[in-house]
C-alpha cells in the first residue's frame, strides 16, 4: 500500500488539474455574483486567481508540516520527524516560488507593476527566503545542520499567520472571514475548491517522493561511513 | 459648427455680391449666388473671404477661433478616451499574462519534478555502488 501510495496521489493530482482547469476556464463566470451587472465583472486575469491562491495555501501546509516536524524532532531526536521537515520544506520552496512568481504576473497584470513592497509581499518573500535558508542551513552548515534547519522552519512556521492576517492593509485582496475566499461566488467555488484538492495531492505525491529521496541520502550516508571504517573509502 | 458658421458667412457675401449687379456670372471662381443659389468658390478666394471677414469683425474671428479650439478640444478628448478605452479592453482580456502564469507554474512544477528525479537516480545509483564495494570488500 506504501508503495501504491505515490502513484495513487499523482492520478488523482492529474485527474484533479484536468477537471480544474476545464472549471476554471470554461465553467467559472467572471461576474462576481449570479447576474450581477458589467460593471461588477471581473478582469480575465482573475484566472490566475485559482492556481496562485491554492498554490499559497499549499506553501503555507508545507510551511506548517515543516514547523511541526522540526518541533517533534527538536524534542524527540527522532531522524523520521527530521526527514519529514526537510521533504516539506523544499516542497514549500517549489510551492512558494510558484506563488512569488504567479503573484509577481497577476500584479502586473492588473496594478500594472511587476512588485511592489507591500506587507503581505515583502513578508512572503521574506518567508520564502527563510525556506530557501532552511535548504542552504541543510547543504552546508556541517553536522548541527539538522537542529539549526529545525529551528528556522519553526521561524518561519510562525510567520505565516503573519501573512494571513495581514489584510485590508493593502493592495491584496483580503483574507479572512471577509476575504476573497470565503465569499467566493457559487459559480467560483468548484473550480477553487477542486484546484485546493488536486494541488493537496499533488503535494502529497511530492513529499512522498522527496521523503524517499531524503532516506535514500541518510542510507548514503550510513554507508559511507560504513565504507570509511572498513577501508573501501578514503 | 464653425463649417457651418463658414458658410453662412459666404453665403452673406456670395448673395451681396450677386446684388451688386455684376451680372457677369462667377468669372474665374468667386462666390457667386444667381437666383439665390450659391455657386462653388475657389480655395484661394475663400481663404481670402474669411480673413476678410474675420478683420473685419473681431467678434466673428473670436467665435471661429473658438469654435476651432473647442473641435481639436474634442478631438483630443476623443482620442484620450479611446485611448483609455483600448487600455481597458486590453486589461479586460489580457491572455498573454494568464498564459504566462500558467506556464510559469507547470515550468516550476516540471523543474522540480525533474530535480527530484534526477537526484534519485543518482542517489540509487551511489547506493547499489556503495553496497557492491562494501560487499566485494567483505568477501
Amino acid at each position: 500500500m506504501k508503495k501504491l501510495a505515490l502513484p495513487i496521489f499523482v492520478v488523482l493530482a492529474s485527474v484533479g488539474f484536468a477537471v480544474a482547469l476545464w472549471l476554471i476556464f470554461i465553467e467559472a463566470p467572471l461576474q462576481v455574483s449570479a447576474g450581477a451587472a458589467r460593471g461588477s465583472s471581473l478582469f480575465f486575469n482573475q484566472k490566475i486567481f485559482f492556481f496562485h491562491v491554492a498554490h499559497a495555501f499549499m506553501l503555507f501546509t508545507a510551511v506548517f508540516v515543516s514547523g511541526v516536524a522540526s518541533g517533534l524532532f527538536l524534542k524527540t531526536r527522532n531522524p523520521k520527524w527530521d526527514d519529514i521537515a526537510n521533504a516539506a520544506t523544499e516542497v514549500a520552496v517549489a510551492f512558494g516560488a510558484v506563488v512569488l512568481v504567479t503573484g509577481s504576473i497577476w500584479a502586473k497584470a492588473a496594478w500594472d507593476v511587476w512588485w511592489n513592497w507591500e506587507p503581505r509581499l515583502t513578508m512572503s518573500l521574506l518567508l520564502w527566503l527563510i525556506l530557501v535558508g532552511y535548504v542552504l542551513v541543510r547543504r552546508f552548515a556541517g553536522p548541527s545542520a539538522d537542529r539549526v534547519a529545525a529551528g528556522m522552519s519553526i521561524f518561519g512556521m510562525v510567520g505565516v499567520p503573519f501573512i494571513y492576517t495581514m489584510v485590508g492593509q493593502d493592495s491584496h485582496p483580503a483574507a479572512g472571514k471577509e476575504g476573497v475566499v470565503a465569499t467566493l461566488g457559487a459559480g467560483m467555488r468548484p473550480a477553487f475548491w477542486i484546484s485546493v484538492a488536486a494541488f493537496l495531492f499533488w503535494f502529497l505525491a511530492l513529499m512522498i517522493a522527496r521523503i524517499q529521496s531524503v532516506r535514500a541520502e541518510r542510507e548514503v550516508r550510513e554507508l559511507r561511513e560504513k565504507a570509511l571504517d572498513m577501508g573501501v573509502l578514503s | 459648427m464653425k463649417r457651418l458658421a463658414i458658410l453662412i458667412v459666404l453665403f452673406t457675401l456670395g448673395a451681396a455680391r450677386a446684388d451688386s449687379g455684376s451680372g457677369s456670372g462667377s468669372g474665374s471662381g468667386s462666390a457667386v449666388a444667381t437666383d439665390n443659389k450659391v455657386e462653388p468658390v475657389a480655395a484661394p478666394n475663400l481663404r481670402k473671404i474669411c480673413a476678410d471677414a474675420m478683420n473685419a469683425d473681431p467678434a466673428f474671428a473670436k467665435s471661429i477661433i473658438e469654435i476651432a479650439d473647442k473641435d481639436a478640444a474634442d478631438r483630443r478628448l476623443e482620442a484620450t478616451e479611446k485611448e483609455h478605452l483600448d487600455a481597458a479592453a486590453h486589461i479586460e482580456k489580457d491572455e498573454k499574462h494568464v498564459i504566462l502564469a500558467y506556464a510559469a507554474m507547470w515550468i516550476i512544477a516540471a523543474g522540480f519534478v525533474l530535480f527530484l528525479w534526477r537526484r534519485q537516480q543518482a542517489l540509487k545509483a551511489e547506493i547499489a555502488q556503495l553496497r557492491r564495494d562494501l560487499e566485494k570488500e567483505a568477501t
